[in-house]
Protein backbone atom coordinates (compact mmCIF):
# COMPACT_ATOMS: atom_id res chain seq x y z
CA UNK A 1 0.00 0.00 0.00
CA UNK A 2 1.39 3.54 -1.24
CA UNK A 3 2.67 5.31 1.93
CA UNK A 4 2.43 9.24 2.30
CA UNK A 5 5.74 11.02 1.81
CA UNK A 6 6.04 13.46 4.90
CA UNK A 7 8.19 16.94 4.46
CA UNK A 8 9.86 15.57 7.01
CA UNK A 9 11.28 12.09 5.37
CA UNK A 10 14.44 10.64 4.27
CA UNK A 11 13.99 8.52 0.75
CA UNK A 12 16.68 6.44 -0.05
CA UNK A 13 17.37 4.35 -2.96
CA UNK A 14 20.29 1.85 -3.70
CA UNK A 15 22.51 3.14 -6.74
CA UNK A 16 24.83 0.33 -8.25
CA UNK A 17 28.51 0.42 -7.17
CA UNK A 18 29.79 -2.95 -8.77
CA UNK A 19 29.10 -4.12 -12.63
CA UNK A 20 28.31 -1.54 -13.35
CA UNK A 21 29.15 1.02 -11.47
CA UNK A 22 26.64 4.27 -11.41
CA UNK A 23 29.26 6.28 -9.33
CA UNK A 24 31.94 8.30 -11.74
CA UNK A 25 35.81 8.34 -10.50
CA UNK A 26 34.92 12.11 -9.18
CA UNK A 27 32.04 10.52 -6.95
CA UNK A 28 29.05 11.87 -8.94
CA UNK A 29 26.29 9.77 -10.20
CA UNK A 30 25.27 8.81 -13.40
CA UNK A 31 21.57 10.46 -14.29
CA UNK A 32 20.69 6.84 -14.82
CA UNK A 33 20.36 6.50 -11.57
CA UNK A 34 17.55 8.35 -11.22
CA UNK A 35 16.12 7.40 -14.95
CA UNK A 36 12.62 5.51 -14.83
CA UNK A 37 12.06 2.73 -16.20
CA UNK A 38 9.56 2.14 -19.34
CA UNK A 39 6.94 -0.10 -19.39
CA UNK A 40 5.95 -0.60 -22.92
CA UNK A 41 7.64 2.65 -24.39
CA UNK A 42 5.77 4.48 -21.41
CA UNK A 43 8.61 5.59 -18.94
CA UNK A 44 7.20 5.38 -15.20
CA UNK A 45 5.80 8.41 -13.23
CA UNK A 46 8.78 8.52 -10.73
CA UNK A 47 10.95 6.35 -9.04
CA UNK A 48 11.15 3.23 -6.97
CA UNK A 49 12.45 4.42 -3.57
CA UNK A 50 12.49 3.54 0.19
CA UNK A 51 11.30 5.77 3.64
CA UNK A 52 14.08 5.84 5.72
CA UNK A 53 11.32 5.65 8.56
CA UNK A 54 10.02 2.57 7.48
CA UNK A 55 13.09 0.88 6.75
CA UNK A 56 17.44 0.57 8.04
CA UNK A 57 19.78 1.19 5.61
CA UNK A 58 20.79 -2.49 6.19
CA UNK A 59 17.64 -3.48 4.77
CA UNK A 60 17.36 -0.90 1.96
CA UNK A 61 20.60 -1.55 0.71
CA UNK A 62 20.23 -5.21 0.78
CA UNK A 63 23.74 -5.95 -1.06
CA UNK A 64 26.19 -3.65 0.75
CA UNK A 65 29.26 -5.19 -1.17
CA UNK A 66 27.41 -4.24 -4.81
CA UNK A 67 25.41 -1.38 -3.48
CA UNK A 68 25.39 2.22 -2.50
CA UNK A 69 22.69 3.94 -0.83
CA UNK A 70 21.51 7.61 -1.35
CA UNK A 71 19.68 9.76 0.89
CA UNK A 72 17.35 12.42 -0.65
CA UNK A 73 16.62 15.44 1.94
CA UNK A 74 13.99 18.25 1.88
CA UNK A 75 11.41 16.52 0.42
CA UNK A 76 8.33 17.61 -0.17
CA UNK A 77 5.05 15.65 -0.65
CA UNK A 78 3.21 17.49 -3.16
CA UNK A 79 5.41 18.21 -5.67
CA UNK A 80 8.25 16.11 -5.08
CA UNK A 81 11.55 18.61 -5.11
CA UNK A 82 15.15 17.00 -4.46
CA UNK A 83 17.55 19.52 -3.60
CA UNK A 84 20.18 17.22 -2.72
CA UNK A 85 21.48 13.82 -2.12
CA UNK A 86 24.28 12.07 -0.44
CA UNK A 87 25.56 8.91 -1.21
CA UNK A 88 25.48 7.16 2.02
CA UNK A 89 29.23 5.29 1.87
CA UNK A 90 28.59 1.68 4.12
CA UNK A 91 31.86 1.58 5.59
CA UNK A 92 31.13 4.85 7.47
CA UNK A 93 27.68 4.39 7.95
CA UNK A 94 25.73 3.49 11.54
CA UNK A 95 23.63 0.21 11.40
CA UNK A 96 20.52 1.74 12.84
CA UNK B 1 54.89 9.47 -35.11
CA UNK B 2 53.95 13.14 -34.26
CA UNK B 3 50.17 14.06 -35.52
CA UNK B 4 48.64 16.92 -34.04
CA UNK B 5 45.35 16.64 -32.92
CA UNK B 6 43.60 18.79 -35.41
CA UNK B 7 44.99 16.90 -38.15
CA UNK B 8 43.25 13.45 -37.11
CA UNK B 9 40.25 13.27 -38.99
CA UNK B 10 38.09 10.06 -38.48
CA UNK B 11 38.50 9.26 -42.18
CA UNK B 12 36.28 6.49 -43.09
CA UNK B 13 36.13 5.28 -47.27
CA UNK B 14 33.08 5.12 -48.93
CA UNK B 15 32.37 3.34 -51.44
CA UNK B 16 33.72 4.76 -54.83
CA UNK B 17 35.29 7.58 -53.05
CA UNK B 18 38.48 9.08 -53.60
CA UNK B 19 40.65 10.83 -50.85
CA UNK B 20 40.88 14.80 -51.06
CA UNK B 21 43.01 17.41 -49.50
CA UNK B 22 40.31 18.55 -48.69
CA UNK B 23 39.59 16.17 -46.42
CA UNK B 24 42.44 17.31 -44.29
CA UNK B 25 41.87 20.59 -43.33
CA UNK B 26 45.64 20.90 -42.23
CA UNK B 27 46.97 20.24 -45.35
CA UNK B 28 44.46 22.64 -47.35
CA UNK B 29 45.19 25.17 -49.64
CA UNK B 30 48.87 23.32 -50.25
CA UNK B 31 49.38 21.77 -53.37
CA UNK B 32 48.89 18.47 -54.19
CA UNK B 33 52.40 17.08 -54.41
CA UNK B 34 53.70 14.38 -53.80
CA UNK B 35 54.99 14.80 -50.26
CA UNK B 36 51.33 15.95 -48.99
CA UNK B 37 49.93 12.60 -50.94
CA UNK B 38 52.63 10.91 -48.78
CA UNK B 39 51.45 12.90 -45.29
CA UNK B 40 47.18 11.77 -46.28
CA UNK B 41 48.50 8.08 -46.73
CA UNK B 42 50.50 8.16 -43.72
CA UNK B 43 47.73 9.97 -41.84
CA UNK B 44 45.61 7.10 -43.43
CA UNK B 45 48.09 4.35 -42.23
CA UNK B 46 47.95 6.13 -38.43
CA UNK B 47 43.99 6.04 -37.75
CA UNK B 48 43.52 2.67 -39.29
CA UNK B 49 46.22 0.50 -37.98
CA UNK B 50 46.62 2.29 -34.43
CA UNK B 51 46.53 0.26 -31.59
CA UNK B 52 43.67 1.19 -28.86
CA UNK B 53 45.44 2.84 -25.72
CA UNK B 54 44.67 0.97 -23.05
CA UNK B 55 42.36 3.12 -21.63
CA UNK B 56 40.19 1.97 -24.23
CA UNK B 57 41.04 -1.39 -24.53
CA UNK B 58 39.45 -1.00 -20.61
CA UNK B 59 36.42 0.96 -21.31
CA UNK B 60 35.53 -1.73 -24.32
CA UNK B 61 36.36 -4.46 -21.66
CA UNK B 62 33.49 -2.74 -19.50
CA UNK B 63 31.42 -2.53 -22.40
CA UNK B 64 31.50 -5.78 -23.22
CA UNK B 65 30.75 -7.03 -19.68
CA UNK B 66 27.59 -5.46 -19.57
CA UNK B 67 26.22 -7.56 -22.10
CA UNK B 68 26.15 -10.25 -18.96
CA UNK B 69 23.76 -8.44 -17.17
CA UNK B 70 20.91 -9.96 -16.17
CA UNK B 71 17.26 -8.06 -16.13
CA UNK B 72 16.41 -6.58 -12.78
CA UNK B 73 20.42 -5.82 -11.96
CA UNK B 74 19.68 -2.68 -10.18
CA UNK B 75 17.03 -4.15 -8.23
CA UNK B 76 14.46 -1.74 -9.75
CA UNK B 77 13.57 -3.91 -13.20
CA UNK B 78 16.23 -2.72 -15.28
CA UNK B 79 16.79 -4.24 -18.71
CA UNK B 80 19.70 -6.31 -20.32
CA UNK B 81 21.72 -3.59 -22.19
CA UNK B 82 20.69 -3.43 -26.19
CA UNK B 83 23.68 -5.48 -27.88
CA UNK B 84 23.28 -3.10 -30.31
CA UNK B 85 23.74 -0.69 -28.17
CA UNK B 86 26.49 -1.89 -26.68
CA UNK B 87 27.83 -2.45 -30.26
CA UNK B 88 27.96 0.42 -31.14
CA UNK B 89 29.51 2.42 -28.05
CA UNK B 90 32.36 0.07 -28.69
CA UNK B 91 32.75 1.08 -31.96
CA UNK B 92 32.43 4.47 -30.79
CA UNK B 93 35.17 4.30 -28.16
CA UNK B 94 37.29 2.82 -30.88
CA UNK B 95 36.88 5.75 -33.00
CA UNK B 96 37.45 8.68 -30.52
CA UNK B 97 40.23 6.58 -29.35
CA UNK B 98 41.41 7.50 -32.83
CA UNK B 99 40.37 11.25 -32.51
CA UNK B 100 42.31 11.70 -29.22
CA UNK B 101 38.87 11.99 -27.78
CA UNK B 102 39.16 11.20 -23.85
CA UNK B 103 36.83 8.68 -22.54
CA UNK B 104 35.92 9.46 -18.87
CA UNK B 105 32.82 7.23 -18.19
CA UNK B 106 30.49 4.18 -19.20
CA UNK B 107 27.40 2.89 -17.93
CA UNK B 108 24.41 1.05 -19.16
CA UNK B 109 20.60 2.18 -18.33
CA UNK B 110 17.65 0.74 -16.96
CA UNK B 111 16.18 0.92 -20.74
CA UNK B 112 18.34 -1.19 -22.32
CA UNK B 113 20.60 2.12 -23.25
CA UNK B 114 24.28 2.71 -22.70
CA UNK B 115 25.69 5.85 -22.35
CA UNK B 116 29.50 7.14 -23.45
CA UNK B 117 31.03 10.16 -21.50
CA UNK B 118 34.07 12.32 -22.52
CA UNK B 119 35.45 14.98 -20.21
CA UNK B 120 38.38 17.74 -20.90
CA UNK B 121 38.66 20.34 -18.00
CA UNK B 122 35.50 21.49 -17.36
CA UNK B 123 34.25 20.45 -20.85
CA UNK B 124 31.90 17.02 -20.92
CA UNK B 125 29.94 15.59 -23.37
CA UNK B 126 27.58 12.17 -23.48
CA UNK B 127 26.56 9.53 -26.20
CA UNK B 128 23.89 8.26 -25.43
CA UNK B 129 22.80 4.70 -27.64
CA UNK B 130 19.11 3.63 -26.93
CA UNK B 131 17.57 0.27 -27.89
CA UNK B 132 15.62 2.04 -30.70
CA UNK B 133 18.89 2.76 -32.24
CA UNK B 134 18.76 6.16 -31.98
CA UNK B 135 21.47 8.29 -30.23
CA UNK B 136 21.42 11.53 -28.21
CA UNK B 137 24.95 13.48 -28.12
CA UNK B 138 24.87 16.67 -25.05
CA UNK B 139 27.25 18.72 -24.55
CA UNK B 140 27.91 20.89 -21.29
CA UNK B 141 30.58 22.98 -20.69
CA UNK B 142 30.53 23.49 -16.54
CA UNK B 143 27.04 24.05 -15.69
CA UNK B 144 26.27 25.22 -19.51
CA UNK B 145 24.35 23.32 -21.83
CA UNK B 146 26.34 24.13 -25.38
CA UNK B 147 24.39 21.34 -27.80
CA UNK B 148 22.26 19.06 -28.06
CA UNK B 149 21.92 16.46 -30.74
CA UNK B 150 22.54 13.27 -32.63
CA UNK B 151 26.07 11.28 -32.79
CA UNK B 152 25.17 11.23 -36.58
CA UNK B 153 25.25 14.58 -37.17
CA UNK B 154 26.81 16.07 -34.56
CA UNK B 155 30.32 14.03 -34.45
CA UNK B 156 32.59 16.72 -35.39
CA UNK B 157 30.75 18.96 -32.74
CA UNK B 158 31.88 16.33 -30.20
CA UNK B 159 35.23 16.19 -31.87
CA UNK B 160 36.08 20.50 -31.60
CA UNK B 161 34.75 20.83 -28.65
CA UNK B 162 36.74 18.62 -26.69
CA UNK B 163 39.75 18.91 -28.45
CA UNK B 164 40.07 22.12 -28.82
Amino acid sequence: MPEQVLDIDDLLRRVIYVHPNYVRPDQTVTSFAFTPRKINGIAEEGLSVDISRFTTYEASIKDRARYRLIRYRRVKSEILVLTAYTILWMATMPTR
Amino acid sequence: MPVSNNSILDFEFKTGSSVWLADFPSLEGTKNTMANTTKIMHLLYWNSSSPLSNAAKQFISKLKSFESLEPNWDTYGALTPSAHAISRAVELVRKADRNLLPVYFVAPGPNGEVVVEFRRGHKEAAVYFRDDNSTELVLNEGNDFVLEGTLEHNYEDLLTFINE
